[in-house]
């Protein structure tokens, strides 16, 4: 493992590749990092079957508003998780998916995000166009945070793939970089 | 005839319980009434941007707790800073970092209910104390830090005022601009006089280093007993760090040093790194 990038270098000679903004001192290990936040499985089978139905669309609505405002991938995927936990803890209007989905983009973006790109109500509700007043979201607020019991930190696939991929496990004779370099 | 009794008290005991189950939301209704008035606030002890900070007592217990209320605003929801406090003072649990009671809303305001101490490291400094008490604070803190970095959070507010002092033992405290590393931060954190030079140049791609750098000068400031570097703004804290390039000469040259063991100049150093400065420089 390197020391200043954390990178692993097998003996074979293989040169690994990693992005520059995944470095890490070589003393911390990403991957116990993470297991020790790895806190919370979505229970997936419980999920109810018109959420099922709706998940896919709902998490392109969801795609589309966060390139909007400008957030990250790993929001994303935090406000994706936030969404699957709470629908399979408590029943939800299926008319309000999308009400949800916008709550949990602006958590998520409120947990991780940079302060200048946090998507307040205020302005969620001018990027997404949905029908709901301030209230309302507010309200939906509310109950996600106790549904998750105030934690939310949580660690999502984005953040193992990007802890993985700093340990340099994608190489440069592996065919998938070398169409890409092409 | 036993039989016969135990079955009526069984009886009774039914119908209490079916009474009790009736009345059930009105017992839960006062019991969350009481909840509201189960702090009473003694005095205003510090305010910050993001909300004030109150002594108060518990009426059930009668223990002195620190109430920290944030100024909500209506129409954005909770606010961000409350969120990532409390998630995080949530994982973190060690005896040398604050614990978080429980989080409360009274007249429609988030409160979070901590322990109380009454005495930061700025007060504590200004009486003597014996050195191996120092030494004691001064690891502490640094096993309190190594944590929470564990944990891949940087506290980004290290400060003497963010460290309370209770029987000679250290307690970091206020998580409120902390957060887990990303790649992409704010650089506008952690007070003036305790900011890395990395946050002073505006970079936003920074990492533990600069809980390191808070951590270095409050550890020269314990063993001086005064700041490190004072500046009076940005440019002003800069050109001060930039006389310290050379460290070793410096700290040599510099007859405040002069009483100090050379291994604690080693730590000192360690902890306030140059190598970015000199990127910059350069």
């Amino acid at each position: 493992f390197c020391k200043s990038c954390g990178i692993h270098m097998p003996e074979d000679g293989s040169v690994g590749i990693k992005a520059i903004n995944f470095c890490f001192p070589g003393y911390l290990n990403p991957i116990q990092n993470l297991k020790k936040q790895w806190n919370r499985a979505v229970p997936i089978g419980s999920l109810p079957s018109e959420y099922q139905k709706q998940r896919l669309s709902l998490i392109d609505y969801m795609i589309e508003w966060s390139e909007k405002l400008k957030l990250s991938m790993n929001s994303l995927f935090l406000a994706v998780q936030f969404l699957d936990y709470f629908v399979s803890q408590k029943k939800v209007d299926p008319v309000q998916y999308r009400l949800y989905g916008a709550t949990c983009l602006m958590l998520a973006a409120k947990s991780i995000e940079l302060d200048e790109r946090i998507p307040f109500i205020s302005k969620l509700r001018r990027y997404t166009y949905l029908p709901y007043a301030t209230l309302d979201f507010r309200r939906c607020e509310c109950q996600i945070i106790k549904q998750l019991n105030w934690n939310l930190q949580c660690t999502t696939l984005i953040d193992w793939a990007e802890a993985v991929i700093s340990l340099g496990i994608v190489y440069q004779q592996d065919e998938l970089t070398q169409s890409e370099n092409i | 005839m036993q039989i016969v009794i135990i079955n009526s008290n069984a009886t009774e005991l039914y119908v209490i319980h079916k009474i009790l189950y009736q009345i059930k939301d009105i017992i839960y209704y006062y019991m969350s009434a009481s909840e509201n008035v189960r702090y009473i606030k003694i005095q205003k002890i510090g305010e910050g941007a993001y909300g004030i900070i109150y002594k108060a007592q518990d009426v059930q217990t009668e223990e002195i707790v620190a109430l920290k209320k944030f100024k909500l605003s209506d129409n954005e929801g909770v606010p961000s800073c409350a969120l990532r406090e409390i998630s995080i003072l949530n994982q973190l649990n060690h005896p040398n970092i604050i614990k978080l009671i429980s989080q409360i809303i009274i007249n429609k305001k988030l409160h979070l209910v901590m322990n109380y101490y009454d005495m930061d490291l700025t007060e504590y400094l200004k009486f003597n104390h014996e050195e191996f008490h120092l030494k004691n604070i001064i690891y502490k803190i640094l096993l309190a830090v190594e944590f929470i970095h564990n944990r891949k959070i940087i506290h980004r507010d290290l400060q003497p005022n963010n460290i309370l002092i209770t029987n000679n033992e250290p307690v970091l405290i206020d998580f409120g601009l902390s957060r887990v590393l990303s790649p992409n931060m704010t650089p506008g954190v952690t007070q003036l006089w305790y900011r890395a030079p990395e946050l002073l140049s505006n970079c936003n791609t920074y990492d533990y280093a600069i809980d390191m750098w808070s951590l270095g000068c409050i550890i020269a400031e314990i063993a001086l007993n005064k700041p490190l570097f004072m500046g009076s703004s940005e440019i002003h804290q800069l050109l001060l760090i930039k006389n310290i390039i050379n460290g070793n000469e410096w700290f040599l040259h510099n007859s405040q040093f002069a009483k100090l063991n050379n291994l604690f100049i080693d730590l000192i150093n360690v902890c306030i790194s140059l190598e970015f400065l000199e990127i910059i420089i350069s």
